[in-house]
């Protein structure tokens, strides 16, 4: 097992390394082919390490490989960890991984030859690099994959580089992450530092560092920074508030990318931080208050922004956000496997909901939603699918989203009804409102794109037609998982057996941070009730309003109540204006002053007129000159000094 | 084997190749070049077997001693040695020995025969300071390596490079003398009988209390010598010299200027300042700690202003090496550790980046960044090494870069949490230099139609950039082999100061 563990990362890394050298000259077929090897053998050796951990419980596959950096300080060990929670991701990332490099041999078809093969050897790259985020044993470990999945990011969002626009959307991604990663990084120092020397060497062991804080090794306080800095590595990574402005101008990339990195895997690896950490995050509850507070606001202001926009994918986008909100909510809970569950039936929905949404582009070569309508006739495979999309995503039962957001609600619920404070009143609160907001707009897209006819009508509507197998396969295969994955863990309120929490449960167990919620039937039904039938109205709203009812459109839209939060949705809450005036724009005009009045003016000036000064002085006193080189060195090095003290004292 | 001069004959071989190099007919390009490549080569070689030979486990701190009595009244010798960090900068300055060759190829085409017997002359003296055991032999090393380094930006340098030559110049000059007469004064104050390093630091150490330096001789002292070490680093504020410097000098002088002198700078803080004058160190550490955190986001800063892509890489260098101060005056094992690694990768990557430029200038005869854009579809092999380069200066994990960065500011966070957390906000200054410098060369739509016709890398300059990149990416994912080289040496540092 431990050397097929080594293998995983390392199958699409050689995928990378093909692609990248040689696969210009492979030819198109061949590198797809090469490029889907790499995941999909990983896929099958996941499987098996599922099997494996079936049967074995809480065990831990470990594989050491060598020593990274150590002083006498510390030491990081090159390992990989691989335990129940950690076989979730890795069959998330080569399972959807493998599917959207199938639907990228298709959607990608058009590139010159050069081209699709890069566009191969960053997707390989990036599985590659998120298997390393999954199965790092340590922090540092961790952050290898994390700014590597950054780096493909960057490389994919900014794939067709000579659109300046894509360009600085990969730009932006990578610096905001590296606000984001500031914190990781201090994170980690924390940590490191909270570690008393004579405990033996310090460590930054995920494992060791769930243990230390379950028995208390780091003081309260110390540990609540630590998780809030690496929280803060999350908001960047998972586009949560206040760093989640990357994400909406990442949907520049291609869509498959934007189904695979930025919906269903990378942008999850904030949530997998916090559930890997759930010993730590639990004994620092101030920290996880504020990763519910960030969570769920982050869920309802991103669902706010989605209900205008106008283009498909950053309506995903937004959608993303908001729903990665969800996920920060539910390990926030202390019930760390709603947070996860949800992490994978949003794998499953978002890709099809992207994958759908490239059909589309593909077909219409716009995602401008004034320019589709009337889709549904002429796209019907992709119009169903994305409708089961949109149903998982509005959470309407019986789809997986149903089972996965409603676990989230429930856990908030019962977290208040156990006496776990009012902030979990008003988190489910605003959980229900951002459900109720979230069925709205994503049938008011599928309205807009899929029914009625289009504003602005374009001749690709006469053509559009459903694509061919390599991108239709995956669609059905994430349909089918998005329509009935809830299944996997039916909870115990509805008579199932909660089985994927089930599954995860020995690994939290031993992390440790978990709250026992208990279950109170009467309340999980009301609560599910609720959001069931609001989010029925609410979608059967959207789909009348943006189909058979304009004027009461315009009329509800003109509203007094409505104005305000319309303004704020359409200016996505002032986030990127604010960014440009605040910070981007007084960094460069401040550089660019201090470049001019300082190091050019004042350092350079005083050196150079001391200097003039000098020489000017010497010519003066060219009658000291006695021949003696012994008085010659002396004037010089008093000359050094006084030139150097005036430097200093000038500035 | 162990009795072989081994040392000393590579500095000979320098100087052989050199003269070799003035013997050679003018009209023979090809025999200048081939000559002085021939013994950069040899030179790398020589001295790559040392790596192996020595054993970081061992004892005593330097290794492949030689020690010749030169004049005897003062107690001067030609004293040369290794340990793990001076092994390190010797390796990287002979890797860069024949790099340097490599990328004047075609961009020297004047006075041939003086620039590469310069060159080879500049990489001796380069040596010899990290060789150096006996303080007056490094002093003489130090003060040698002006002259050819002044002539190679003065002479084959751009539009300002007399301007430039004679401002740095004027700088290490400025420094040198303070360095002297700290030197003097330390010599005949504690009365030794020797110039010898490790000598005069025991000796200082160990001063009957009657004779003990005071406090303030001991500042004034750590003054003399740092100041003069912190110019050529350079520390902020003493770092104007560099931009003028490194842009007007030719490629190679810009990276042995970048990836090997500055380096000199921050051996020397390790080395003598800190070793001897460790009550100096001690008081002077915070404001050192503050003026490098200030170069490290000073730096990035400027580097955001530029737009000369030459200027801009040269600021990145005060920022880069804003984080090796920040760790030598930290003085953890592992900021220490880390400062070492980082000198080792600024080396490599700040090197790449100017044989970069140095590569695309011949192509264009342009540095300003707006004239270029839109390039990586034309030229896609330079796009890519130039990528994989800005990874690495930006300390992207899994290239050398971060492991420095990383290892100085965890190692500085442990004892002082405020500075690593202001030097951690470069790191996000980098990023944003960095990939704004890349986008706008590189990416885009294409700015002049000429560039359309760019001949990407030609095997000459994948014969350099293949093996840095490699060394790149081994130092950034099994870094532990140099660790444990440097790591006997740097034991003492700490414990300096109890």
């Amino acid at each position: 097992m431990e050397s097929k563990l080594a293998l995983i990362p390392l199958l699409p890394l050689a995928g990378f390394a093909i692609n990248g050298l040689v696969g210009k000259r492979l030819g198109k077929p061949l590198a797809a082919l090469v490029a889907l090897l790499g995941p999909a053998i990983a896929f099958v050796l996941s499987l098996e390490i599922l099997v494996y951990l079936l049967q074995a419980g809480d065990a831990t596959i470990q594989v050491r490989l060598w020593t990274w950096m150590a002083t006498r300080d510390f030491s990081v060990e090159f390992a990989f960890a691989a335990d129940r929670l950690t076989a979730v991701m890795l069959l998330v990332v080569t399972g959807v991984g493998s599917l959207i490099h199938l639907y990228s041999a298709e959607y990608m078809e058009g590139e010159r030859r050069g081209s699709y093969a890069r566009y191969f050897s960053y997707l390989n790259l990036f599985t590659a690099m998120m298997l390393v985020l999954v199965l790092g044993a340590s922090l540092p470990l961790v952050f290898i994959g994390w700014e590597g999945v950054g780096l493909c990011s960057y490389l994919l969002i900014g794939y067709w580089y000579t659109n300046a626009e894509y360009a600085s959307a990969g730009r932006k991604a990578f610096v905001v992450n590296r606000v984001g990663d500031f914190g990781f990084l201090l994170g980690m120092f924390v940590l490191l530092l909270a570690q008393a020397p004579a405990e033996g060497a310090r460590s930054l062991e995920l494992a060791h560092l769930n243990a230390l804080a379950q028995v208390g090794g780091i003081e309260v306080g110390t540990l609540t920074t630590a998780a809030v800095l690496l929280f803060l590595g999350a908001c960047g990574k998972s586009a949560q508030i206040p760093l989640h402005v990357w994400l909406p101008d990442a949907m520049a990339g291609p869509t498959p990318v934007s189904a695979l990195i930025h919906a269903a895997t990378m942008v999850t690896a904030g949530v997998y931080l916090v559930a890997r950490l759930s010993g730590l995050f639990g004994a620092a509850p101030a920290a996880l208050a504020v990763v519910a507070v960030v969570g769920v606001l982050t869920a309802f202001c991103a669902a706010v922004m989605a209900m205008t926009e106008r283009d498909l994918k950053k309506v995903l986008a937004y959608s993303t956000i908001s729903q990665l909100g969800y996920m920060f909510v539910g390990v926030a809970t202390g019930v760390f496997a709603a947070g996860i569950f949800h992490l994978v039936t949003h794998a499953f929905f978002k890709a099809l909901l992207f994958l759908g949404a490239g059909a589309v582009m593909h077909a219409m070569h716009t995602m401008d939603m004034r320019r589709l309508g009337g889709l549904r006739t002429k796209m019907p495979w992709t119009f169903w699918l994305f409708l089961i999309g949109a149903a998982a995503l509005a959470g309407l039962p019986p789809t997986s989203g149903f089972f996965s957001k409603d676990e989230i609600l429930a856990a908030a619920l019962l977290g208040y009804h156990a006496g776990a404070g009012p902030l979990w009143l008003g988190v489910w609160v605003l959980g229900v409102l951002t459900a109720l907001l979230t069925a709205f707009y994503i049938f008011r897209a599928v309205a807009l794109t899929f029914l009625g006819e289009p504003l602005e009508p374009t001749d690709a509507h006469l053509h559009a037609h459903d694509p061919g197998w390599r991108m239709l396969v995956p669609l059905v295969v994430l349909g089918a998982l998005a329509a009935a994955g809830g299944l996997l863990n039916v909870p115990h309120a509805l008579g199932g057996h909660a089985r994927f929490t089930e599954f995860l449960e020995p690994v939290l167990a031993r992390q440790g941070g978990g709250v026992p919620l208990g279950h109170v039937a009467w309340l999980e039904w009301a609560g599910m009730g609720l959001t069931t039938l609001g989010g029925l109205l609410s979608a059967a709203a959207a789909l009348l309003l943006y189909t058979r009812a304009p004027e009461l459109l315009a009329r509800l839209a003109a509203a007094a109540l409505v104005r305000p939060w319309r303004a704020a949705s359409e200016a996505k809450f002032w986030f990127d204006t604010a960014y440009q005036r605040y910070v981007v724009e007084p960094t460069r005009a401040g550089a660019l002053a201090l470049w001019e009045w300082v190091d050019v003016a004042v350092i350079d000036n005083a050196v150079g007129g001391l200097a003039q000064a000098a020489r000017d002085l010497g010519r003066s006193l060219r009658s000291l000159q006695d021949g003696l080189l012994s008085r010659y060195t002396t004037y010089l090095a008093g000359g050094a000094v006084v030139v150097l003290m005036l430097v200093l004292g000038f500035i | 084997m162990h009795d072989l001069p081994i040392l000393t004959m590579l500095l000979l071989l320098l100087l052989a190749g050199a003269g070799a190099v003035m013997l050679c007919p003018r009209p023979r390009g090809d025999l200048v070049r081939g000559t002085a490549l021939t013994t950069s080569l040899l030179a790398f070689l020589c001295s790559l077997p040392l790596f192996w030979l020595y054993d970081g486990t061992r004892a005593e701190p330097f290794r492949f001693v030689e020690h010749v009595p030169w004049i005897e009244r003062f107690g001067i010798a030609y004293s040369l040695g290794l340990d793990g960090v001076s092994l390190l900068l010797v390796l990287l300055t002979t890797l860069l020995g024949p790099v340097g060759v490599l990328a004047s190829w075609n961009a020297i085409d004047r006075r041939t025969k003086e620039f590469y017997a310069s060159f080879l002359l500049l990489e001796a003296s380069v040596l010899g300071v990290f060789m150096a055991r006996d303080l007056v032999l490094f002093y003489v090393f130090w003060e040698v390596m002006l002259v050819p380094m002044f002539l190679i930006i003065a002479v084959w340098g751009g539009e300002k490079r007399v301007y430039a030559g004679v401002k740095f110049f004027i700088y290490t000059m400025a420094g040198s003398l303070l360095m002297l007469v700290a030197l003097v004064y330390v010599y005949l104050r504690t009365g030794a009988q020797t110039f010898q390093i490790a000598e005069l630091q025991a000796l200082l150490a160990a001063l009957p209390p009657e004779r003990a330096l005071s406090h303030t001789e001991e500042v004034l002292l750590f003054l003399g010598f740092a100041i003069a070490f912190a110019i050529k680093v350079p520390v902020f504020p003493f770092h104007t010299w560099l931009p003028d410097a490194h842009t007007e000098a030719p490629t190679a002088g810009s990276v042995m200027l970048a990836a090997v002198l500055l380096k000199m700078g921050a051996y020397g803080l390790l080395r003598i300042a800190i070793p001897f004058f460790p009550g100096g160190a001690e008081a002077l550490a915070p404001l050192a700690m503050v003026l490098a955190v200030v170069g490290i986001i000073y730096g990035a800063l400027m580097a955001l202003a530029q737009e000369d892509w030459k200027r801009l890489i040269a600021y990145s260098s005060v920022s880069h090496l804003g984080f090796v101060v920040l760790g030598i005056f930290a003085r953890t094992e592992t900021a220490l550790s880390g400062a070492v690694f980082q000198m080792l990768a600024h080396g490599l990557a700040t090197g790449l980046l100017f044989l970069l430029v140095g590569s695309i200038y011949e192509r264009t005869h342009s540095r300003r960044i707006d004239d270029y854009g839109g390039i990586a579809r034309v030229v896609p092999g330079f796009a890519a090494v130039f990528m994989i380069t800005v990874l690495a200066s930006a300390g992207l994990p899994g290239l050398n870069g971060f492991v420095g960065e990383f290892l100085v500011l965890a190692g500085t966070f442990l004892r002082h949490p405020l500075a690593a957390a202001c030097g951690a906000l470069g790191v996000i200054l980098a990023a944003a230099y960095l990939l704004t410098l890349y986008q706008r060369t590189m990416f885009g739509p294409l700015v002049h139609e000429r560039h359309r016709a760019l001949a990407d890398l030609a095997p000459r300059e994948w014969s350099y950039y293949v093996p840095l990149l490699g060394l790149t990416a081994i130092m950034g994912i099994w870094p532990q082999p140099f660790l444990d080289v440097m790591g006997a040496s740097l034991h003492a540092i700490p414990q300096l100061v109890k």
